[in-house]
């Protein structure tokens, strides 16, 4: 059962993610960023992480991709991109999809058996919440409260950068 | 007498400093006047004070020292910042404040309106603050700062009026004469530093009294290194060029480093050093020596001149020269003592001629002076009795100093000593006949006289008082221990005294007959006689002019230091940093851009060109990691 | 399903995001591609956090999701920036780099 869903979810992921890749408007490809965010969440549950599960929601779906979209209304990106691949674009979709058909064929060709080597090692029993904040809490707080310099960081730059020059309100 | 008082000597001319420097801007000029008087004249009540309390003491219990704080420590040596105030720096101090008052209460009048005045005033108070250092200090280390604060004030003093280029020139020919002599005190500090572990003068004269017999001489370099750095401040031969030149200051100013302070360092550095002197009988001789030759050279050098002030310059290289003669015949109190009298006449005539200066409009050329006797009797009357006193005339100062230092001179080093010293005052008696010139004979001058105010008359006034008195010190006549070397309490080398009285007595009436006869024949010569004189001179130009330029010295630098300097200026200058400086930092640059313009072309502006390089290396150092891993 | 699985997975989401990011043109589109590998990166760290080494994995994730907010704050800044300046998000017209 496992099994499956996870095909099935890293069917979706690779389809989401190559979507992103192509799609000529950039809110298609915000929309399916959006897409891939779920499926990735739903992941992380099948590894049995579920407080990350619930943020992948939080703040890439609900906070993140969010911006995107406000971004690419505020810069009223609808209109036909000139040119939208670099290079030719026939090319670039065959042999793109040709690496993934090769990546999916190499993971099943070298798969090791179940419960052999490092590979394919035993599952660990998921750590349970009360542990991730304590070591959150404990061992880990000056990595913690750097990211909150960094976070107000760079909500200060991304005002300077956003702001017309001269422009001090 | 509290040492925690000793302080209040150098903290007013400080103050009144910093006052004047600082705020003098805002100040009227009546306060900054104000302010610089208090600022010596307070220290000037306070050393007055001291020297009662002295004068009654014992003379074992007549020295005041105080430590202020260590200033360097370095194992056993250190330096302190200590004051030291005994009979020496006693009468220092008083010649400093006593004649630095006089002049101070003199520029206000002489340098009212001029546009520097409160830059004159805080100048003059640093002076005299650094001087009173200078005199004060307790090791040698510290007299070196007020000596260098002293270089620095002479300076900027004398470069008073900076827009005239002349006065410029002449404040840095006095700095940098006087770098050559400091080179040699510094040399003798550290000297001092190595081979004694000590800088303060009391431990210095211990050692001079303990010390085996095999340390002279190097107790005779140091001390010989030290009078060099003498030489340069007390403008001796041949370091004394600068001192002429410095007549460019304002005339307060040569008053003040002429009666009252720089000039005299020298001198009292010697008298500070006199038990490390006794210890060296060699270098007394060299001392004496080029005092005499000093002494000789700037009497002549002083005859030719033609600007008022020159001759005074001259004059003083030449008596500071005597002074020397003094202090090498090991009569430290008789060098004193010609210090203490010689800055009172010299001042006094310093003044006195400013105030003649004054009296034509700014005119310093003697060709255009005379008969001014009747326009200003007072300041002639001074600058008369600073005249005789100069040249000797019984019963004013310099009578008493320059016969004892005569007397002192044939005693220790026979009568050839005698004879050249004699003509040394012989001639001193003429350049002083000489001024009689300005003050007799028919008017020379066009134009109404400037008549000075009272405060141009007053100082020099006193100072004639002074030198009229002053020979008092040297009391009682023909004897060893008067009233000033009694104070002073020096211990002198031991004389042979084989000579008797009989023939100081015969001497001193001789002397005080004969120098009087060549005045007197001088003032003659030139007051009736003048245009004859002034023929002769014009008969002589070479000469006249040799004279003048006080034997070509100035040239003779020019020619041994100044040209090879300058060749060695401009090849380094052209050649050295133009060719082979300049092109290594300029090729360094070019390569650098030439560089800069390859490595440019790796720059595409293309963001994924970016991206790819980075991936690239990315995946260059995982290959790199499984590689070194074993992986494949 | 084996770690193995979810290292393949990740690596082919990190190719893909890559590979976006090198082809596509437009400004925006970077800035998701760059969001694809972050997330494949999390998607590893995940699985190592699972079958080898505990809690601490999820403890990155947690540190890079914050980085990965903070970049599309700055990133979708300097985007805005872009446009205003040069009136385009095509990256072949952005050339201020260039030496």
């Amino acid at each position: 059962m496992e099994t499956a869903i996870f095909w099935g979810l890293s069917f979706c992921a690779v389809a989401a993610a190559l979507a992103v890749v192509f799609l000529r408007q950039a809110v298609n490809g915000v929309m399916s960023l959006l897409a891939l965010m779920l499926v990735m969440a739903g992941l992380y549950l099948l590894l049995g992480a579920q407080l990350v599960a619930l943020f992948q929601l939080i703040v890439y779906a609900g906070a993140v991709l969010v911006l995107f979209v406000l971004v690419v209304m505020l810069l009223n990106l609808e209109r036909k991109p000139a040119r939208p691949l670099l290079y030719p674009g026939k090319p670039a979709v065959a042999s793109l999809l040709a690496l993934c058909g090769a990546g999916f064929a190499a993971i099943l060709r070298w798969a090791p058996p179940p419960g052999g080597g490092p590979m394919g090692g035993a599952v660990k029993p998921a750590p349970p919440i009360e542990q991730l904040a304590i070591d959150l809490f404990t061992e880990r707080l000056l990595i913690f409260e750097l990211t909150s310099v960094l976070l107000l960081a760079a909500a200060v730059g991304a005002i300077v950068m956003s702001r017309k020059a001269g422009d001090l309100s | 007498m509290n040492p925690d008082c000793l302080w209040l000597l150098l903290a007013p001319p400080a103050l009144g400093f910093l006052v004047n420097g600082l705020m003098g801007r805002r100040l009227p000029a009546s306060i900054t006047a104000a302010v610089a008087l208090a600022a010596v004249g307070l220290p000037l009540a306070v050393a007055l004070g001291f020297l009662l309390e002295m004068t009654a003491a014992p003379p074992e219990a007549r020295v005041v020292a105080t430590s202020l704080y260590t200033w360097l420590s370095d194992g056993d040596f250190q330096v302190r910042v200590g004051l030291l105030l005994d009979p020496l720096a006693m009468v220092m101090s008083l010649v400093v404040l006593g004649i630095g008052f006089l002049i101070h209460i003199y520029s206000v009048g002489y340098m009212e309106g001029d546009v520097g005045y409160r830059r004159f005033f805080a100048y003059m108070n640093l002076f005299v603050f650094f001087m009173l250092l200078l005199v004060l200090a307790d090791n040698l280390v510290l007299t070196f700062c007020g000596w260098e604060g002293v270089g620095l004030c002479s300076y900027l003093l004398i470069g008073f009026w900076h827009e005239r280029k002349s006065a410029c020139d002449a404040g840095r020919k006095a700095f940098i004469v006087n770098r050559v002599g400091d080179f040699g005190f510094i040399l003798g500090i550290l000297l001092t530093i190595t081979a004694f572990q000590t800088v303060d003068y009391g431990e210095l004269a211990e050692i001079a009294a303990t010390a085996p017999g095999d340390a002279s001489p190097i107790i005779a370099l140091m001390v010989l290194l030290i009078f060099m750095g003498a030489m340069g401040k007390s403008a001796q031969f041949p370091l004394h060029v600068w001192l002429p030149d410095a007549m460019e200051g304002p005339t307060p100013v040569s008053a003040l480093i002429h009666g009252a302070t720089m000039v005299n360092a020298g001198v009292y550095l010697m008298c500070r050093l006199s038990p490390l002197l006794n210890r060296c009988p060699e270098v007394l001789l060299v001392i004496a020596v080029l005092g005499l030759v000093t002494a000789l050279y700037a009497a002549l050098a002083a005859l030719g001149q033609r600007d008022l002030k020159r001759i005074l310059a001259y004059s003083t290289i030449s008596q500071i020269g005597f002074m020397f003669v003094a202090v090498g015949s090991g009569m430290y109190a008789l060098g004193i003592f010609h210090l203490v009298t010689h800055g009172i006449f010299k001042g006094l005539l310093f003044l006195a001629a400013g105030a003649v200066i004054h009296t034509l409009g700014g005119e310093q050329d003697l060709g255009r002076m005379g008969g001014l006797f009747r326009e200003i009797p007072a300041v002639a009357v001074a600058f008369l009795a600073g005249l005789l006193a100069l040249a000797g005339v019984f019963p004013l100062a310099g009578f008493f100093s320059k016969d004892a230092i005569l007397w002192g001179g044939f005693q220790r080093f026979g009568a050839s000593f005698w004879i050249v010293s004699l003509s040394g005052a012989l001639l001193t008696a003429l350049y002083c006949g000489k001024l009689f010139g300005v003050f007799f004979g028919p008017r020379r001058d066009e134009g109404p006289p400037h008549r000075p105010g009272a405060l141009l008359i007053w100082p020099p006034a006193v100072l004639a008082l002074g030198a009229l008195i002053a020979g008092v010190l040297g009391l009682p006549m023909f004897a060893q221990d008067t009233l000033l070397s009694r104070f002073l309490g020096f211990a002198s080398p031991a004389v042979a005294s084989g000579q008797g009285h009989e023939l100081e007595v015969i001497m001193t009436v001789f002397q005080g007959m004969v120098i009087p006869a060549f005045l007197a024949a001088s003032a003659y010569l030139f007051v009736r006689r003048r245009r004859r004189m002034e023929e002769l001179e014009r008969a002589f130009p070479r000469a006249a002019a040799f004279l003048a330029d006080g034997f070509g010295l100035d040239k003779l630098n020019a020619l041994l230091l100044a040209t090879p300097l300058r060749g060695a200026a401009r090849f380094s200058a052209r050649i050295i940093d133009n060719r082979i400086i300049d092109g290594a930092v300029n090729g360094v640059g070019w390569a650098a851009m030439r560089a800069g313009r390859l490595l440019a072309l790796l720059q595409t502006g293309e963001l994924r060109h970016y991206a790819l390089s980075i991936l690239a290396g990315a995946v260059a150092l995982l290959g790199a990691a499984l590689y070194a891993a074993g992986i494949f | 399903m084996t770690l193995y699985h979810f290292l393949g997975l990740g690596l082919l989401l990190f190719a893909i995001g890559a590979a976006g990011f090198v082809i596509r043109n437009n400004a925006v589109v970077l800035l998701l591609c760059i969001e694809i590998m972050l997330n494949a990166v999390n998607l590893i760290l995940a699985s190592f956090a699972r079958y080898l080494y505990g809690a601490e994995g999820q403890i990155f994730i947690f540190i890079i999701m914050t980085v990965a907010a903070a970049e599309a704050a700055v990133g979708l800044g300097i985007v805005i920036a872009l446009h205003r300046g040069h009136g385009t998000l095509a990256m072949n017209r952005i050339k201020d780099l260039k030496g």
